[in-house]
C-alpha cells in the first residue's frame, strides 16, 4: 500500500488547515471570503441526458443542500470505518475523479480489496452501481463499503451510534431528515453528496456546445474514431454519460479471476462481465479496469488493438483493431479531451469546515 | 370462448401499412386522436376512427401504402388515445424452435451449434387490434400502473424480467389479431438520446451515433460450433438491426401481425403470451439478401450486416406469434 498518496486523515487535516489559512487571508485583508457555491444547483449540464441530479433523486430522499452537506461531511469522516482511519475519501480522491489511483484500494488494518475503486462522477445518472451491478440506488450503494470488511469494516448500527454522539451531527441530521442520525438517512446524507457529483465542463463538453478553442484537429479527429465502426468505442461509451450502463466482457485476463456479474445474476453468459464505466475525466482516473490492470491509457488502447486477452468469455465485440499510428494518437487526444479540471480541483469536493 | 390459434403469424408489411389505420387514405384521423375511442362489443365495432387506408387488407402489405407517417412527433408522453379500457398484458417468451432460448445460458440447438446470448434487446411499438374486418385499433401502451409508456415505446430487454410484459389499454371487443412494429417510428428514430428519457435514451444500449438512428433489435452471443460449418453458418454471433438509413424519413419498422382471436373483457387484466421465435430471427440475419448497397458502414462482426438482412427479408418471417 502506498499509504503517501492516499489522504488519510492527517493529510486531510493539512488540506483543511490549508483552506483556512486561505480564508484567513482573505478576511484579512478586508474582503469577505466569497460564499462557497452551493453543493446543489438546478443547472442542466449541456449535452447530458434529461435531468438534474435534484430531478433525478428518489422521492423519498430529495435533494437539498442541507442533505449534500451532510453527506460530504460523512463522506469525509473516517469515523465511519472501524479503525477511525478510512473514509469514503480514502479511497475516492477528488483530483482523481474520485477514483483511487492504487490498483485495489486498501482498508481498514490494510487489508486489500479485489477491485479499483470506480470513478464517482456523473452517477446521478446511473442506472446500477458497483462493478457489477449489484445495486440500484445510491442510497443502497452509500453503506455497502462502510460494512465491507475489506474497506471500513463498521457495522451501520455503530456508525450511527459514532455519529449520533455529535451534537454537530445530531443537528445537521435534524436539519436535514427531521431526526437524528439513523441508518437509513446516514446512507441517504452519503447518496446526496455523491449525486452532486456532476463534472460537464471538459474540453468535449465545451465541444459539444460550439466551443472549440480546446478542442482542436486531434481531438475533433479522435471523436470521429471514437465513434467509427472501426474502433467501436461508442457501442459501449455512446453520448451523453459516455456510458451505455451496460455489462460487458472485454477480454481482460485469460482464464479464472474476478467472475464479475456473474455473482450477482449466476447466469453463464454474465462471466467476467462487469459494468462500463462513464469516461468523463478518464486521465485522471487511472489505472484502469475493474482490477486497476492497465496503468495507462496507453495499456488501455493495446489492450483492445489486440483483442483482449483471449478469455472464454470475451464479448464478440471485442476483436482486434486496426488503428493507425495517427488514430490511436488521436483518439488518445480524444479521451484527454475529456479531463474536467474545474471538477477535480473544485473546492466544495473537500471536507466542510468543522 | 377464447380460442387462440398458435403459430399463425404473418408479416405483412413495413411500418406504413399501420400507419394507414391511423390516418392512411388521406381520411383519417390525426395521429393523436386515431384509434377506437373504447368501443365496446364485437371486433368489428371497435374499429378505429383512421382506419379506412387499412381496413379489408387482410394481412397483406398493401393496405399502408401511401400513408400517413404513424406519428409526426416522438413525444415523451404522447397524447392518450383513450382513459378507459382493459389493460392487456402481453408476456414475451424465447423461443429457437420448440424449445425454450434461455438469455445467458447455453443453449444447445437442434441443429449442434450451443449459443450464449449475451445480449438481446428489441423495441417494440405501434401495437393495434385488428378486427375481424382487417380494421385496426391503435393503442396506448402503459406501465404497470397505469401510466403512459414514454413515447409509446417498449423495449424489450432479456437481461431484465420486468421488460417481458408489455401492458396496452385496450377497449373491450372481441378482435381476430395484432399487430406489432419491431422497431421505431421515423419521429422517434431521429433525435438525440441524450435528450430523452429511458427507452430511447443512451442506457438502452440501442444507439449509434447520429444521424444513423437507433438499433430496432440488438442481438450478441456466444457460439460454439458443433463441427457442422453448415449449421454454425446459419448462426449469427451478432445482429444490430436498425432502420432504413438511406431514409430515416421513410417508415422501416417491421410490423408483424398476429392472427388468433384476442378477447378483451370490460374489466382485466387479461393475459396472452408471445412467442419470439429466435430461429426466424437467425433466418433473416443469414438470409441470402444482397446488402452490399447499405450505406452503413461494414461491421467487425458483421452484426450490421446480419441486421439489415433481417430488417430487408422480415416479411417473409414468422418472428411473433401467440402461445398458449
Amino acid at each position: 500500500m502506498s499509504s503517501g498518496r492516499i489522504p488519510r486523515p492527517a493529510a486531510v487535516a493539512v488540506a483543511v488547515s490549508g483552506m483556512l489559512a486561505v480564508a484567513t487571508d482573505c478576511g484579512s485583508a478586508g474582503t469577505p471570503p466569497p460564499e462557497p457555491r452551493p453543493l446543489v444547483s438546478d443547472a442542466v449540464p449541456p449535452g447530458f441526458p434529461s435531468g438534474t441530479p435534484a430531478t433525478l433523486a428518489p422521492a423519498d430522499n430529495a435533494l437539498t443542500e442541507a442533505r449534500a452537506q451532510l453527506g460530504r461531511r460523512l463522506f469525509f469522516d473516517a469515523q465511519l470505518s472501524r479503525t477511525g482511519d478510512v473514509a469514503c475519501a480514502t479511497c475516492h480522491l477528488a483530483d482523481r475523479a474520485f477514483s483511487d489511483p492504487n490498483r485495489v484500494s486498501t482498508g481498514v488494518e490494510q487489508r486489500t480489496g479485489t477491485r479499483n475503486a470506480p470513478a464517482l462522477v456523473n452517477l446521478a445518472w446511473g442506472v446500477s452501481f458497483f462493478w457489477d451491478g449489484r445495486v440500484a440506488t445510491l442510497e443502497e450503494q452509500a453503506g455497502k463499503p462502510i460494512e465491507h470488511p475489506a474497506e471500513m469494516d463498521l457495522p451501520l448500527a455503530d456508525a450511527v451510534t459514532r455519529i449520533a454522539a455529535d451534537v454537530r451531527y445530531r443537528a445537521a441530521f435534524d436539519d436535514a431528515y427531521g431526526g437524528p442520525p439513523r441508518e437509513e438517512t446516514l446512507r441517504k446524507a452519503i447518496a446526496s453528496f455523491v449525486r452532486v457529483l456532476v463534472s460537464a465542463d471538459s474540453a468535449y463538453d465545451r465541444h459539444l456546445r460550439g466551443d472549440d478553442s480546446a478542442f482542436g484537429g486531434p481531438e475533433q479527429r479522435g471523436e470521429t474514431v471514437f465513434l467509427s465502426e472501426k474502433a467501436g468505442c461508442f457501442h459501449c461509451h455512446p453520448g451523453g454519460m459516455l456510458t451505455n450502463e451496460g455489462f460487458f466482457n472485454n477480454g481482460l485476463y485469460v482464464d479464472g479471476g474476478d467472475t464479475g456479474r456473474q455473482m450477482v445474476t449466476g447466469r453463464t453468459g454474465d462471466l467476467g462481465k462487469f459494468k462500463v464505466p462513464g469516461l468523463r475525466n478518464v486521465a485522471a482516473s487511472a489505472p484502469y479496469m475493474h482490477d486497476g490492470s492497465l496503468a495507462t491509457l496507453e495499456d488501455v488502447l493495446d489492450h483492445y488493438e489486440r483483442g483482449g486477452s483471449g478469455h472464454v468469455a470475451t464479448d464478440p465485440a471485442i476483436a482486434p483493431l486496426a488503428l493507425t499510428s495517427d488514430e490511436r494518437d488521436d483518439l488518445l487526444a480524444f479521451l484527454r479531451a475529456l479531463t474536467d479540471n474545474a471538477f477535480l480541483t473544485d473546492p466544495r469536493w473537500t471536507p466542510p469546515q468543522p | 370462448m377464447f380460442a387462440p390459434r398458435r403459430g399463425t403469424a404473418v408479416v405483412f408489411g413495413l411500418v406504413a401499412s399501420l400507419t394507414a389505420g391511423c390516418g392512411g387514405g388521406g381520411g383519417g384521423a390525426s395521429p393523436g386522436t386515431a384509434g377506437s375511442t373504447g368501443a365496446a362489443g364485437t371486433a368489428g365495432a371497435a374499429g378505429s376512427t383512421g382506419g379506412a387506408g387499412l381496413a379489408g387488407t387482410g394481412g397483406t402489405a398493401t393496405g399502408g401504402a401511401g400513408g400517413a407517417p404513424t406519428a409526426a412527433s416522438c413525444d415523451e408522453m404522447p397524447a392518450p388515445r383513450r382513459t378507459a379500457g382493459t389493460i392487456l398484458e402481453l408476456t414475451f417468451d424465447l423461443f429457437h424452435g420448440t424449445q425454450a432460448f434461455v438469455y445467458g445460458e447455453s443453449n444447445i440447438l437442434a441443429s449442434g451449434p450451443t449459443v450464449v446470448p449475451l445480449n438481446f434487446r428489441f423495441y417494440l411499438s405501434q401495437l393495434a387490434l385488428v378486427s375481424a374486418g382487417g380494421a385496426t385499433v391503435p393503442v396506448d401502451l402503459v406501465t404497470a400502473s397505469g401510466g403512459l409508456e414514454p413515447y409509446g415505446v417498449h423495449l424489450f430487454n432479456a437481461e431484465d424480467p420486468a421488460s417481458r410484459t408489455l401492458r396496452v389499454l385496450a377497449p373491450a371487443g372481441t378482435y381476430a389479431g395484432l399487430e406489432i412494429a419491431l422497431g421505431l417510428t421515423p419521429a422517434c428514430n431521429h433525435g438525440s438520446p441524450n435528450n430523452r428519457v429511458f427507452p430511447l435514451s443512451a442506457t438502452s444500449q440501442m444507439t449509434w451515433p447520429l444521424p444513423i438512428g437507433y438499433l430496432f433489435l440488438r442481438y450478441e452471443s456466444r457460439v460454439t460450433s458443433s463441427g457442422d460449418a453448415g449449421a454454425s453458418a446459419a448462426v449469427p454471433v451478432a445482429i444490430h438491426m436498425g432502420g432504413d438509413v438511406s431514409n430515416l424519413d421513410l417508415p422501416s419498422a417491421p410490423v408483424f401481425r398476429l392472427d388468433g382471436e384476442v378477447a378483451i373483457p370490460t374489466s382485466g387484466p387479461v393475459t396472452r403470451n408471445i412467442r419470439v421465435a429466435v430461429d426466424e430471427i437467425f433466418k433473416g440475419a443469414t438470409a441470402d439478401v444482397d446488402v452490399s448497397g447499405s450505406p452503413l458502414p461494414p461491421s467487425p462482426q458483421g452484426e450490421i450486416e446480419s441486421g439489415e438482412r433481417l430488417r430487408r427479408s422480415a416479411p417473409g418471417l414468422h418472428v411473433f406469434s401467440f402461445g398458449p
